[in-house]
């Protein structure tokens, strides 16, 4: 999948990357109770959450 | 379990119609004394086998820990999307399958939203879902009717609960379904630790249109996704390029990977015939096979108790024999009916 791909994988709305690990993302919205999706391509996990996400591991996708 | 939900003369809260059906599939002896939205007096309980499902918790506060108390009258406030959550485990493996309970449209203004079912690879204890299913929701309250896409409380509807621990099963009569049904193993999932779980989403069954790609839960008011027939394969990894899906779902790879579930109409399933030349019902049943992403076929049915029709051969209730063995009919709508069996 490229970049356009999975942006239309995710439909309307913020995906980030995110540079830790599936257990830290796990970690992460738990904390934050945020609910989220993921899709994992080429080694690179890209979300989508029901609230906005504040992590230095977390960047928006271009 | 099977469950017979009536509204009565009145909608339903659409939120207390969750809480009953989420305390209906983990009550170890279901009852209509359960029930604190949909009518006690009117709702039956045909098969009281306990469904076998476990309460996980919920994103609202007042069902943290338990939903046990049928009083309980506090809802969600406006524009908060909140989820019910139960689990239970699969015939083989570790991983549990989680089932989600939603409105369609949120909040204690306008609590007629209508229920969505979904599947989840996780939920926690408050509520925090990872990769659940597609549906269609709307946190803007005063906007669309969903009730073409989810299963409606409004007055006067009847809604068939059928549940064990293999599947959830929430029909709609006269319109469609909303369905989480285990599939039956195989080495992907077993290589990747995944519970093999689809969920169908079809709550307009005459109306056969798929939406475009959905990862996830769609705010209705901030989509032009209409499609009514929504199917999702939950936490698959394509063996091929070691993506992996949280949800995948047709449009991804189009239709040929869910080749039984969508209709073309309503003679989909029309009518055949005996050796002898008698009428008979072409009753299917529904498996999955995501062939390109290295899956073999997975079959629903002999793993939920289920066989799907053509719509409109009979009355909700009906006992129709497959294969020999006794099973309840269904009046899922103008697109299909389904046969299932009730334990």
């Amino acid at each position: 999948m490229n970049t356009q791909e999975i942006k239309d994988y995710f439909g309307d709305r913020v995906i980030y990357t995110f540079s830790g690990s599936l257990d830290e993302l796990a970690d992460l919205q738990s904390k934050t109770t945020n609910s989220y999706n993921y899709i994992i391509v080429a080694g690179q996990i890209y979300f989508v959450a029901e609230k906005s996400v504040d992590d230095a591991r977390a960047s928006v996708l271009e | 379990m099977y469950a017979k939900l009536l509204t009565g003369g009145s909608a339903v809260v659409t939120y207390q119609a969750i809480r009953d059906i989420a305390r209906l599939i983990t009550s170890s002896s279901p009852s209509t004394s359960l029930l604190g939205g949909f009518s006690q007096a009117s709702s039956v309980i045909i098969d009281s086998t306990p469904a076998g499902w476990t309460y996980v918790g919920s994103s609202h506060a007042s069902d943290q820990p338990s939903i046990a108390a049928v009083s309980n009258t506090t809802y969600p406030a406006n524009g908060i999307r909140a989820i019910m959550a139960c689990s239970a485990p699969c015939l083989e493996g570790s991983a549990l399958k989680y089932v989600c309970l939603t409105m369609g449209r949120q909040g204690s203004g306008t609590l007629l939203g209508g229920i969505n079912i979904t599947a989840a690879q996780s939920v926690t204890s408050v509520g925090v879902a990872t990769n659940e299913g597609p549906c269609y929701y709307n946190l803007n309250t005063t906007n669309a009717n969903l009730y073409p896409y989810t299963i409606s409380t409004a007055a006067n509807t009847t809604i068939h609960l059928i549940a064990n621990q293999r599947h959830v099963t929430l029909i709609q009569e006269g319109a469609g379904i909303h369905a989480v049904w285990e599939m039956s193993m195989s080495d992907p999932n077993r290589f990747y630790g995944r519970a093999p779980v689809a969920q169908y989403l079809h709550a307009t069954s005459s109306n056969f249109t798929v939406p475009e790609n959905m990862s996830g839960p769609i705010d209705f008011a901030a989509s032009t996704k209409t499609g009514s027939a929504i199917c999702a394969l939950n936490a698959i990894t394509d063996v091929n390029t070691a993506t992996f899906y949280g949800n995948y779902e047709p449009t991804i790879l189009g239709t040929r990977n869910f080749p039984n579930f969508f209709q073309k109409g309503s003679d989909y399933r029309n009518n055949s015939v005996t050796s002898t030349g008698a009428l008979a019902y072409n009753v299917q049943p529904l498996f999955m096979s995501a062939g390109a992403l290295g899956y073999p076929a997975q079959a629903i049915s002999g793993v939920v108790p289920v066989y799907i029709t053509k719509p409109g051969i009979g009355t909700s209730g009906d006992t129709i024999y497959v294969n020999g063995e006794a099973y309840t009919w269904f009046n899922a709508g103008g697109g299909f009916g389904l046969a299932l069996k009730t334990s």
